[in-house]
């Protein structure tokens, strides 16, 4: 079997085991309503990220070690990742996208969360700063 | 055959922090964050008791089987096990990222698949990487009511779990080998202990798993990476719906008519609300016109 395969016969058993559960899985989806849009999703999901998400976010971090010294790096790698991340993740609530089905549940609505966003950035990136010059101020 | 050049080669890859040790790091502490994910996320499948009629939202009979009926209490249940559910996974969100990063030389292989083994391999990794992308961008847009996919988020959402745990279980099986050398030859936490001064390149290992060949010097240091991961962690449609035996009896389970001893608001449910404890808020259901007592299905 190995060398045939490629691996141990326990490598080949255990991809026989649970693929079949995916396959499965993905049978239902693509019996079921949506088929091409859930499709489009899933393919469209590895692509965005492996090819277009993770290149931009290496590119910008090599820019930005090219254009700061060493470690200095940091003080701003991490409150534009903090402040890119959050942003990312809660863009449906900053932008307003759930707007209309919340209010529509609830009676309430969501406001002010692009502000809070942007003053948590400045906040993130004065924390970063300060950090920077009190460092620097200790050193020397 | 050589590598075309960029990606494919190995010297591309430069960052001196990669490596089978901060993989397998990264790894271990996603892996309990997507265990208590996954058993939360199939324990809401069962509390909506798709089985009884009129329930299923996932085409009824074509889901796992449902290992038991969900209880009334404590009342708490549904709202311990879907905060859970929500907060773990959005704080598994840099975690997932860190891990994918640290992996990510391994979509560049060349040759592609050099055996039938690890072509099959890598066709259920395609099916971890996406459906894993595929459940946090839906979960996350759902729990903010962004319903822009297109297609129905439940049943979406549930088959999207099982491709996602069916191919983590193969693919956590298939590198335990792998990790469990990792943290022998290099220390389950002794990478952590080394400031960036100390910070050096993963060994290079005869396995070619993840280690540099051409590292750049670091900038940032393993532990600050994970404590970079970690700080972004925080801290903390239906019109009718059927309930089961124990649900029924429950000596909590009321059909509301007033609430602090006025009636209840329209807004929640006026004349007549089911109350039903540890019951997914939706089912609890409102403006209640009418009950049928019957058989499951």
């Amino acid at each position: 079997v190995r060398r045939l395969y490629g691996s141990s016969p326990l490598h080949l058993l255990a991809h026989l085991v649970l693929l079949p559960l995916c396959v499965w899985a993905l049978l239902e989806i693509l019996g079921g309503r949506s088929a091409s849009r859930i499709a489009l999703w899933l393919v469209a999901a590895v692509i965005v990220h492996d090819l277009v998400v993770l290149p931009l976010y290496s590119g910008a971090d090599r820019a930005a070690q090219a254009a700061f010294r060493g470690a200095a790096v940091n003080y701003v790698r991490i409150p534009a990742a903090l402040a890119l991340l959050m942003l990312v993740v809660f863009w449906a609530t900053i932008a307003g996208k759930g707007e209309a089905a919340y209010r529509a549940t609830s009676g309430e609505t969501f406001e002010g969360y692009a502000t809070r966003w942007l003053l948590v950035t400045a906040a993130l990136f004065a924390g970063s700063g300060l950090l920077y010059l009190l460092r620097r101020g200790s050193r020397s | 055959m050589t590598a075309p050049p960029g990606p494919f080669r190995p010297t591309f890859w430069r960052s001196p922090l990669r490596g089978p040790w901060l993989t397998s790091a990264l790894g271990s502490v996603l892996l309990l964050f997507l265990s208590i994910v996954i058993v939360t996320g199939f324990l809401s499948h069962v509390a909506y008791e798709p089985n009884l009629r009129g329930n299923a939202i996932v085409p009824a009979g074509a889901d796992l089987p449902l290992l038991f009926s969900w209880p009334t209490g404590p009342t708490y249940l549904y709202g311990v096990t879907q905060g859970l559910h929500v907060n773990v996974g959005l704080a598994a969100v840099p975690l997932l990222l860190a891990k994918l990063w640290s992996v990510i030389p391994r979509l560049w292989l060349w040759p592609p698949a050099a055996s039938l083994a690890q072509g099959l391999e890598r066709l259920s990794i395609a099916l971890l990487v996406s459906s894993a992308v595929f459940q946090f961008a839906t979960g996350i847009m759902n729990a903010q009511y962004w319903y822009a996919f297109g297609f129905n988020f439940v049943v979406a959402h549930y088959y999207g779990a099982v491709i996602f745990t069916a191919a983590l279980a193969l693919h956590v099986l298939l590198k335990a080998p792998v990790i469990l050398r990792a943290y022998r030859e290099r220390g389950w936490l002794r990478p952590l202990r080394a400031d960036l001064r100390h910070t050096r390149p993963e060994p290079p290992d005869e396995h070619g798993e993840l280690s540099p060949v051409a590292p750049a010097p670091p900038t940032i240091s393993r532990r600050g990476l994970f404590a970079f991961v970690r700080s972004l962690q925080p801290r903390g449609v239906l019109s009718k719906a059927s309930l089961n035996g124990d649900q029924v009896r429950d000596p909590d389970a009321m059909l509301a008519l007033k609430v602090n001893g006025a009636d209840l608001p329209l807004d929640h449910g006026f004349p007549a609300r089911i109350i039903v404890p540890a019951l997914p808020g939706v089912h609890n259901t409102k403006w209640v016109a009418s009950i049928d007592f019957g058989t499951v299905a």
